[in-house]
């Protein structure tokens, strides 16, 4: 159900106050304590944090606007798609109330040129961002320093659509990977590195572990994924993210383990997430994850398990990749990829030949001591475990410490 | 509904001839008790989706508990295990 953020009072005296910054946008996810908004007077300013996880359903004003204080600021929902209710039609900026409404992108793009809704010529019901472009465009303004682009700004030149387009709101999984990608692109310095290692072992251990408890799947990525868990408790960073806010950089490290874990159903790519995962032995972590895994494709999960990852891990073992660079869920440093360049066990091949990293056959890539590193191990196909990391949080070193690790079960 | 053994044998190995095949897989000469993840017809994922389709197939509500070779190891232990199901 949707839930509504309200504009804070500051001093007694005042019954508005500034939007300052305005942190998130429509569709992106935030977690109980972000920052979402900074209002300021002209004697003080507040942070106004997400009292809950949720995604962002509606932004009612644009960096500048004067909010009425109680009024919503914005609202948030446990799904992206949620109706805004009626209400938040009324909680329009104060220097606009009365004034006819703008459109929620019309006052962002208000904000950027930093314009009154008053100064701009409506040709409408509403000034829309149409009216404010032209007048933009008119005027030969330019955004203030600063200033949060529109993807519409961003936008190559001549990106325009074809007119065929036909154009509809995206699927909640969609905006999902969206809000994913959008957080790597604009807050993570997002690094990639991969390390080959010998999939033997891991193969023993979940055979073993399969026959011991009578497992009708195999437990391999499970077992990884356990792993992973595992070291991230050893190495906080990996379970960490920094946090960059107008009063100063801080780092975060996360008190439990929410493994994000990829599940392809059909067309459909889903980040399960298995929270609390620390607080699992090895078993009830298997059965767990086989259950998301499961009910990932039935289409039965609840939202709350599709959302929180705090470290992820992701493999595309299944489809014979010779590498595999996968994006960091927001506010997360660490995604692992697994690939093991096989089918079914067997090296993955085209017409019959090794594919992956080979050359007329024979091993290509870089070599070790001469030897040929990559995609073999001792001569033969190996596995690639890769990680896509946050350089603000981890060095090289330490992902590649973390890899190195998790390619032997139960090393040190 | 099916509650004919025979019947609900013919169903699972038709679905399962078809997701080994999407994998460019022949599952025509597997039988009723081979094990499956043994045979290799199907890797983990797709025994993971045939899986989920039985579930949905014959209204079972399988627990996370039951997904072990002795309950869902071969077709004819599937059979057996939803013929039961169906009768509780």
């Amino acid at each position: 159900m949707p839930s509504a953020i309200h504009v804070p009072r500051i001093n007694n005296n005042d019954d508005t106050v500034r939007l300052a910054v305005l942190s998130v946008e429509v569709g992106a996810f935030v977690s109980a304590g972000d920052t979402v908004i900074e209002v300021e007077s002209e004697k003080a300013a507040v942070a106004v944090e997400a009292d809950r996880d949720g995604y962002v359903l509606a932004v009612l004003g644009a960096e500048g606007d004067m909010l009425q204080v109680g009024a919503v600021a914005l609202w948030l929902g446990e799904t992206a798609d949620e109706a805004v209710p009626e209400t938040a039609q009324a909680a329009a900026p104060a220097d606009q109330a009365g004034a006819g409404t703008a459109t929620a992108k019309a006052r962002l793009l208000l904000g950027q040129y930093g314009l009154a809704a008053a100064d701009v010529p409506q040709s409408g019901d509403r000034l829309t961002a149409s009216d404010v472009e032209a007048h933009v465009a008119a005027r030969g303004l330019t955004p203030r320093v600063g200033a949060t682009p529109t993807p519409a700004a961003t936008a190559a030149p001549g990106a325009a659509l074809p007119a065929s387009a036909t154009i509809r709101p995206a699927e909640p999984v969609r905006r999902g990977m969206v809000a994913s990608v959008t957080w790597q692109r604009d807050h993570a310095a997002a690094t990639y590195l991969e390390i080959p290692f010998d999939p033997a072992p891991w193969d023993a251990r979940a055979a073993a572990f399969a026959k011991t408890h009578r497992l009708l799947f195999s437990p391999l990525l499970p077992l990884l994924a356990f792993r992973l868990v595992t070291l991230a408790r050893r190495m906080p960073l990996a379970n960490a993210t920094v946090l960059e806010r107008p009063d100063g950089i801080f780092e975060a490290s996360y008190d439990t383990v929410n493994l994000g874990f990829t599940v392809q159903a059909g067309e459909t790519l889903y980040l399960v997430v298995l929270a609390e995962a620390e607080t699992l032995d090895e078993p009830g972590f298997v059965a767990r994850l086989g259950d998301l895994q499961r009910r990932a494709i039935a289409r039965k999960l609840q939202p709350a398990e599709l959302r929180g990852a705090t470290i992820g891990f992701s493999s595309m073992a299944r489809w014979g990749v010779a590498r595999h660079i996968p994006v960091l869920a927001p506010h997360t440093a660490v995604m692992v990829s697994h690939t093991v360049g096989s089918m079914n066990g067997k090296p993955s091949t085209v017409d019959g030949k090794p594919s992956g990293s080979t050359v007329d056959g024979k091993p290509s890539g870089s070599t070790v001591d001469g030897k040929p590193s990559g995609c073999t191990v001792d001569g033969k196909p190996a596995g690639v475990l890769g990680v896509t990391y946050d350089h603000r949080v981890l060095s090289g070193f330490d992902a590649v410490r973390l890899l190195r690790a998790l390619a032997v079960p139960d090393g040190d | 509904m099916a509650t004919d053994r025979a019947d609900i044998l013919r169903r699972l190995r038709a679905r399962l001839t078809e997701t080994a095949s999407l994998l460019g897989n022949d599952a025509s000469r597997l039988s009723d008790t081979d094990i499956i993840p043994d045979s290799g017809v199907v890797d983990s994922a797709g025994l993971l989706e045939f899986v989920v389709w039985y579930d949905e197939a014959f209204a079972l509500d399988l627990q996370p508990e039951e997904m072990t070779i002795d309950h869902l190891g071969s077709l004819a232990a599937m059979a057996d295990f939803a013929l039961a199901r169906m009768r509780r």
